[in-house]
């Protein structure tokens, strides 16, 4: 055993080996969360995006949140595959809704009065999947899930 | 001097260094080539775009409805021509491209449901509400989409890695604003000054 520890022969190479796995274990974390990033700055400027298109056309469709979600739907969607990083497919309208849009109006906002309380924010979630790698008792990674989300007021446009 | 030189044949002081020196300065070596035309790559997608952005930004503000028809006689194509402009312009300020004629851009655009067409600034502001009403087409959005081949092939010490396109996506609408149709114009000022105070009599 005390021979076995003395035994210097190939210790560069397992040096080496431990440095290289460090160093590519770091890469793909630093990588990783680029991505996450980049997805949060496109999910930031696509909830904008809807923002200003609630605050000048909302009314158009009624004071309803739920046709406002249905008219940002496209904006944010083709906001959010914008960004290469976010897969096509997590993209879903149907069952398992990917982003989820909430959207906020002031419950005293009406006809009437919107020009002063037509007060909203619109909240977009977008699930995406991250991949973490192997830790040393697993054979296979395990898949995380992100939550990214970004929220945006606004206010109606008052039309003359 | 042979007695010198045999002594530091025989002398391994130092050889594992060496050896794990000359294990990662090929890796060290080629991340930092990497890194250089990584840098580059990513300098110029975000000219192109700062560029996209520009450009759906002007076409959904200019559109063919602020044209004012006693003023501007727009032509078709205008708005496209101007947009592409300012992609090319966005462009030109890096200085990985500054003048390199043979950088091939195409754009393009999309409506929301992501078909092709033609131009987003044929819009017509008075039409809005039909636009509107269609939340399912929603006649207003639209998606300009840049994409640049660079001139060169990138490459790493020398290794090329082929073509390299660029494209850049960015999602707008069509922004008529709450004066549809176009404002009456500002008054111009009488020829009559305009009173100082301090200065009557």
């Amino acid at each position: 055993m005390v021979k076995w520890i003395k035994d210097k022969k190939g210790s560069i190479a397992v040096q080496a080996l431990l440095i290289i796995a460090i160093f590519l274990l770091i890469a793909y974390l630093g990588v990783e969360i680029w991505k996450v990033v980049a997805i949060q700055r496109t999910v930031r400027a696509a909830t904008y995006q809807a923002t200003k298109y609630i605050a000048l056309n909302g009314p158009y469709w009624g004071l309803d949140p739920g046709a406002w979600e249905q008219a940002v739907w496209p904006l944010i969607a083709n906001g959010l595959l914008s960004n290469p990083f976010v897969p096509a497919d997590s993209i879903s309208r149907g069952q398992s809704r990917n982003p989820t849009i909430t959207i906020w109006l002031d419950p005293v906002c009406n006809a009437v009065n919107y020009c002063e309380r037509g007060q909203f924010w619109i909240q977009v979630d977008l699930k995406y999947r991250l991949w973490m790698p192997p830790r040393i008792e697993d054979s296979d990674g395990t898949w995380m899930q992100v939550n990214v989300a970004s929220r945006e007021y606004g206010k109606l446009q008052c039309f003359p | 001097m042979l007695r010198r030189l045999q002594a530091l044949r025989k002398d391994n002081r130092g050889s594992y260094e060496l050896l794990q020196f000359a294990l990662i300065l090929p890796i060290f070596v080629v991340i930092l080539y990497g890194s250089f035309e990584l840098t580059k790559l990513i300098s110029i997608r975000q000219s192109l775009d700062a560029g996209t952005y520009q450009a759906a930004r002007y076409l959904s503000v200019y559109h063919t409805s602020y044209a004012h028809p006693e003023r501007v006689k727009p032509r078709p194509g205008d708005d496209t021509l101007r947009a592409l402009r300012l992609i090319w312009e966005s462009l030109q300020a890096n200085s990985y491209l500054t003048g390199d004629p043979a950088v091939r851009l195409s754009v393009r655009y999309f409506n929301a449901l992501g078909q092709e067409i033609r131009s987003p600034a044929d819009l017509n502001c008075s039409d809005m509400e039909s636009a509107l009403a269609r939340q399912e087409t929603n006649g207003l959005i639209f998606t300009v989409r840049a994409e640049l081949t660079l001139p060169w092939r990138a490459s790493v010490l020398g290794i090329s890695l082929g073509t390299v396109t660029l494209t850049s996506t960015q999602t707008s609408f069509v922004d008529c604003g709450p004066w549809v149709p176009w404002p009456p114009p500002t008054p111009t000022p009488g020829l009559e000054p305009t009173p100082t105070p301090g200065t009557g009599g």
